[in-house]
């Protein structure tokens, strides 16, 4: 459905996407996961082609939509494609809805074919769990909760019956309790409509929850990727056990954490091997002056560390 | 021995004039690291504030060492701040953005020690190696750390007084995971060293679970449940106990 | 930095330097009469021409300079410290502090400004320094508004809580941490007050009733000019354009900083 090849993207003088390979298949759920400024918000961006132009840059790369190069779209495809195949929900609910304009205004908007649109719109407002306004037409923004409003981007996502929709922190801006709740209705809209997903969080437990497949970046690029499974039960890249040592557990009740030393660097300031190395526990010499390569481990599993094979 | 007792503490907000804090009680042994869990607007925050006069409220008493610290005058008062401190959520807005990393700390010395220049800046440079910044952050301003340093700096603030008690308002959570972990790490650490009491507040059970005592679970100004972490964990009672439970992903495994 | 605020600050620069080098800048002795030069036009001896006794014209308005912006200078600082002062109180107290102030404020914007300022300078001599206090109290009150309203927001902040908590004195969060930042604002309404009060003095020296002759200030130079106004246009237009382009570098300096510093 989705592919992306040797995506680089430059903000400025920072080169924030450093290359990074990815992929979505029909029907799954791909999680990309890391930490601020990673880089992930990006290539999500970059995905539907919403990369402000005044400020940042795709350098190189393919972006296949369907076989298709969309980097080499003119606008009007763009806007074909942005409105139908693929949708965007954003982390803020609220800054992503216009104030101005009903819910079901904006809803109309969203639809693909505007015939019929009243029944439409009360439709996909019971598909996202919102029967209590289906049939008010004259509701704002402002009046719904958090949540609600969240559970309208997403109506909004899949009024267009897109293929692929990229889920940008969808719940983090959110109550846990809800959280929950919007998690459970993505995870069934998924499953009845057959999407493709391309989920971002920095919350690993949130991404364990819901994806298929797991990417974990790290400054600017992917340095493990696998099934769930692999991921969460034997990660081979230091950081990503940092990231899986640094949740909170019950089983490690009163303990300290096995967290990640040090702080992420600075794109302006990158390590010049490994970018991870100066805060890996497991470096060797090796690692300080080259960068090492993504590496199958086993099946379908990557992991960019020289390491990677001895550290189960 | 009780280090802190609150007795049904209400809190009304003249312009909401429902309670946002509704008759709570809280009681607190010295040593302990109790939690108090939440979603946003349950009222953990004003519970907070409310227990270090931070904020006014319409009823109850919060007795630390036998003293009622809402009854107490003015002046006292400024002294028992030394021994009651507080972490706040976000260290983007608790760190005055014009004041350099050393005068935030210096600021505590200046205001309760009387000492002279020189031991002043020993004391700043002592308080922030225990939180793991050395002497480059003296000259900093806040928009220069990341948020982790600044929630350090946040923390040695809070040391500085040298406290018993300290109220830990969401330290991590507008921190990434990584983050996080390293300051519940530190949090821990200090804990023990200084054998420092806490009252943890955050929305995140999981968090709340791994480093605390004792829990309490609110909701819409009230307790729904207070129990030791374990008991909370193995057999939650009440309905929404369970919602955060499941909504912390614990055994994601 | 942008073209704003360059050009407001080469206008406010020029006029200071001026201002602090009167001596040296002027050819003549500001009060020196000359019966044969009686309101002679430019001309190499005299660049801006006499006035009606003779005198240097561009001698007097180089010590004008000094004595119209020294008149603006200390009566916005006077006007911004009696505004950051009761606008502070009033924000950070609340409650009848704050009603009180902020009625007092309301009281005082009801007059006229300067029908008031004519009123008091009736009743009291017209000096230099009267002037001053006057134009200052009189015009306190945007500043006091402003400093309220940044310091109600920046009072509910974390870091003013945090200040609470280690036990600072409301003297010590007032002055050392709400001030502070709530300046932004007050500097540009600052410099914006330059502009207005220089405007103030000239108008009132134009009706005889601001500095007084001898002593030179735009205003008053302005004020002799009328009375020859045919004879010697050189007197209304050189300290008309001075006044304009002062004026107009204190608001260009104003706007500037607002849209660039402040925003960012």
């Amino acid at each position: 459905m989705l592919k992306i090849e040797g995506l680089r993207v430059k903000y400025g003088a920072d080169e924030v996407v450093r290359g990074v390979d990815l992929a979505v298949k029909k029907g799954e759920c791909v999680g990309l996961v890391g930490e601020s400024g990673c880089g992930k918000t990006t290539v999500g961006l970059s995905a539907a082609r919403l990369i402000d132009a005044r400020k940042g840059k795709i350098v190189s790369g393919k972006i296949l939509f369907e076989g298709r190069d969309i980097l080499e779209f003119d606008a009007e495809g763009l806007r074909k494609l942005r409105g139908r195949r693929i949708s965007y929900v954003f982390q803020e609910p609220f800054s992503s809805l216009n104030p101005v304009f009903t819910v079901h205004e904006q809803l109309k908007e969203a639809l693909r074919e505007k015939g019929k649109a009243q029944e439409a719109i009360s439709e996909i407002l019971k598909s996202v769990g919102l029967e209590k306004i289906s049939g008010k037409k004259n509701i704002y923004p402002h009046e719904l909760s958090g949540g609600m409003q969240q559970r309208v981007m997403i109506a909004m996502a899949i009024a267009s019956r897109p293929d692929l929709v990229i889920l940008d922190e969808p719940t983090t801006a959110l109550d846990v309790s809800v959280q929950n709740q919007i998690l459970e209705l993505i995870a069934e809209l998924k499953e009845k409509m057959n999407l493709s997903i391309l989920f971002i969080s920095h919350d690993l437990r949130i991404v364990f929850s819901m994806a298929d497949r797991i990417n974990v970046m790290y400054a600017g690029r992917i340095v493990e990727s696998g099934p769930k499974k692999d991921i969460v039960s034997q990660p081979r890249h230091p950081y990503t056990k940092g990231l899986i040592g640094s949740i909170p557990s019950l089983k490690n009740r009163k303990k300290r954490f096995e967290a990640i030393e040090g702080k992420t660097p600075l794109f302006s300031d990158l390590p010049k091997g490994c970018k991870f190395y100066p805060r890996c526990k497991f470096r060797i010499e090796k690692c300080e002056d080259e960068e090492p390569a993504i590496e199958n481990i086993s099946g379908d599993h990557f992991a960019r560390c020289v390491r990677a094979k001895e550290l189960v | 021995m009780e280090l802190l007792k609150v007795k049904n503490l209400k809190k009304i907000f003249p312009k909401h004039k429902v309670a946002a804090v509704d008759g709570v009680d809280i009681s607190i042994s010295k040593g302990e690291i109790y939690g108090l869990v939440g979603e946003s607007g349950c009222g953990k925050s004003t519970i907070a504030r409310a227990i270090l006069r931070l904020i006014e409220v319409q009823e109850g008493s919060v007795l630390y060492k036998e003293q009622d610290l809402l009854k107490m005058p003015y002046r006292k008062m400024r002294a028992f701040r030394k021994s009651l401190q507080m972490i706040f959520q976000d260290p983007h807005t608790s760190l005055d953005p014009r004041v350099k990393i050393g005068e935030i700390i210096e600021e505590v010395f200046i205001i309760h020690d009387n000492l002279s220049q020189q031991e002043r800046r020993n004391k700043t440079l002592e308080t922030l190696e225990m939180v793991g910044l050395g002497e480059a952050y003296l000259g900093r301003l806040p928009s220069e750390l990341s948020g982790g340093e600044r929630q350090r700096v946040g923390i040695a603030r809070a040391l500085a007084t040298d406290p018993e008690f300290i109220i830990c308002d969401e330290p991590v959570s507008s921190l990434d995971i990584s983050v996080q972990a390293q300051i519940l790490n530190l949090l821990m650490d200090l804990q023990k060293r200084k054998n420092l009491t806490y009252l943890f507040i955050s929305h995140d059970l999981g968090v709340v679970g791994s480093i605390c005592d004792r829990v309490s679970v609110m909701r819409k100004g009230r307790f729904v449940e207070t129990a030791p972490c374990e008991e909370i964990f193995a057999s939650p009672k009440h309905e929404y106990t369970k919602t955060l439970l499941n909504a912390s992903r614990l055994h994601f495994r | 930095m942008n073209k704003l605020i360059l050009s407001g600050a080469a206008i406010v620069i020029f006029f200071a330097i001026v201002a602090l080098f009167a001596p040296l800048l002027s050819p003549y002795d500001p009060g020196e009469i000359d019966i044969e030069n009686i309101l002679t036009g430019p001309s190499p001896e005299h660049l801006l021409g006499t006035d009606s006794l003779g005198r240097d014209l561009f001698s007097r308005m180089v010590y004008g300079t000094r004595i119209s912006l020294l008149v603006g200078l200390i009566a916005v600082g006077i006007s911004a410290l009696i505004g950051v002062i009761l606008g502070s109180l009033a924000g950070y107290y609340g409650r009848w502090v704050d009603t009180l102030i902020m009625r007092f404020v309301d009281v005082m914007l009801c007059f006229p400004a300067f029908f008031l300022i004519l009123a008091v300078i009736a009743l009291l001599e017209p000096s230099i320094i009267n002037i001053m206090i006057i134009i200052g109290v009189t015009s306190w009150m945007g500043v006091a508004r402003l400093i309220r309203a940044e310091i109600l927001s920046l009072k509910e902040r974390d870091f003013i809580y945090a200040e609470k908590a280690i036990g600072a004195s409301d003297l010590r969060i007032i002055s050392r941490h709400l001030i502070p930042n709530a300046m932004g604002p007050v500097l540009v309404s600052v410099t914006l007050g330059v502009a207005a009060a220089i405007l103030v003095e000239s108008s009132l020296s134009f009706l005889g009733i601001g500095v007084q002759p001898p002593t030179p200030s735009w205003g008053n130079i302005l004020s002799e000019g009328k009375s020859v106004m045919g004879a010697a246009w050189w007197m209304l237009f050189f300290p008309g354009l001075a006044i304009f382009i002062t004026v107009l570098g204190y608001n260009l300096l104003g706007e500037g900083i607002r849209e660039n510093i402040l925003k960012t």
